[in-house]
């Protein structure tokens, strides 16, 4: 698997190659985020597909300075609000909408609903408001640091490790409660 | 209960058709691979079928001796075809093949 400094270095010099290696580094986590937040297999197709097609157009915009997996995932997280937003009749959802429930694991094809534990922590996470499930889901399954996820987010360190610590609080117990 | 979380780490309930992910990266490949433009692709065939009729007229000139006739009758273009290699042949009929498609576009 290439690292990040390869990646970049391959796309500034052959586009195309590098691009490839991209997808091959990140395809993977950028679906598995998108269909968290979006739950649909369709959707987080899209999401992905608009994802890297913006990424690969606006890489010259890219400012190394900052994680190549934090302003991949900023454009993730953008193209999946946007998508949550348009089923709201909204431009995009906007990060600061605490409303709970905005999302809901409904039908679809491809959600194995014999799994049972994974069903209800997914229910669970789904039931936090946007800022929650986003600082929960990059941390816990993407295992990025409290600093990516705040430049993810737009936000400080400190909001988001309040952020993830409410979001584990409030999925403790709703298993609890579906115990 | 924080250890439940954390033993239920990474499980979803999640699943994607079989070859999903190989398909998509394909198909984002060409997303943004350079489109060839349809004028290109002509200039390549027009420049092509010129430098092939040329070697053509060539071959007609140098197997007639120089003589001038009002015009290359069809058995004598014919003759000069079946001269070609049959690479020669075949090059120039998908030539006129694409040429006929281009005009139809």
């Amino acid at each position: 698997m290439h690292d990040d400094r390869d990646i970049i270095k391959a796309i500034r010099r052959q586009p195309e190659q590098g691009f490839r290696q991209l997808l091959q580094r990140y395809q993977q986590p950028v679906y598995w985020y998108a269909r968290r937040m979006v739950v649909a297999h369709a959707d987080a197709q899209d999401v992905m597909q608009e994802t890297f097609i913006r990424v690969f157009r606006s890489f010259g915009q890219y400012d190394e300075s900052q994680p190549l997996n934090a302003w991949l995932f900023r454009i993730a997280t953008n193209e999946a609000l946007r998508l949550l937003g348009k089923r709201k009749g909204l431009a995009e959802l906007s990060l600061d909408d605490t409303s709970e429930d905005l999302f809901d694991l409904k039908a679809d094809e491809y959600v194995d609903y014999g799994n049972v534990e994974a069903v209800q922590l997914q229910k669970a996470i789904l039931s936090l408001p946007a800022k929650q499930q986003i600082a929960f889901n990059l941390r816990y399954y993407d295992e990025l640091s409290y600093e990516a996820i705040a430049q993810i987010m737009d936000s400080t360190e400190a909001n988001v490790k309040a952020n993830y610590h409410y979001a584990k609080e409030k999925i403790v117990n709703c298993l609890k409660t579906n115990d | 209960m924080e250890n439940d979380l954390e033993k239920m780490s990474n499980t979803m309930p999640y699943t994607v058709p079989e070859g999903f992910f190989d398909e998509m990266e394909e198909r984002l490949m060409q997303e943004v691979a350079p489109k060839k433009s349809k004028s290109k692709a002509r200039n390549v065939v027009l420049w092509t079928s010129l430098a092939v009729a040329a070697s053509l007229a060539l071959l007609l000139v140098l197997r007639q001796g120089w003589h001038r006739s009002d015009e290359a009758s069809f058995e004598q273009v014919e003759m000069a075809f079946n001269q070609l290699s049959d690479s020669d042949q075949q090059l120039m009929l998908e030539l006129f093949d694409e040429m006929d498609e281009l005009d139809n576009y």
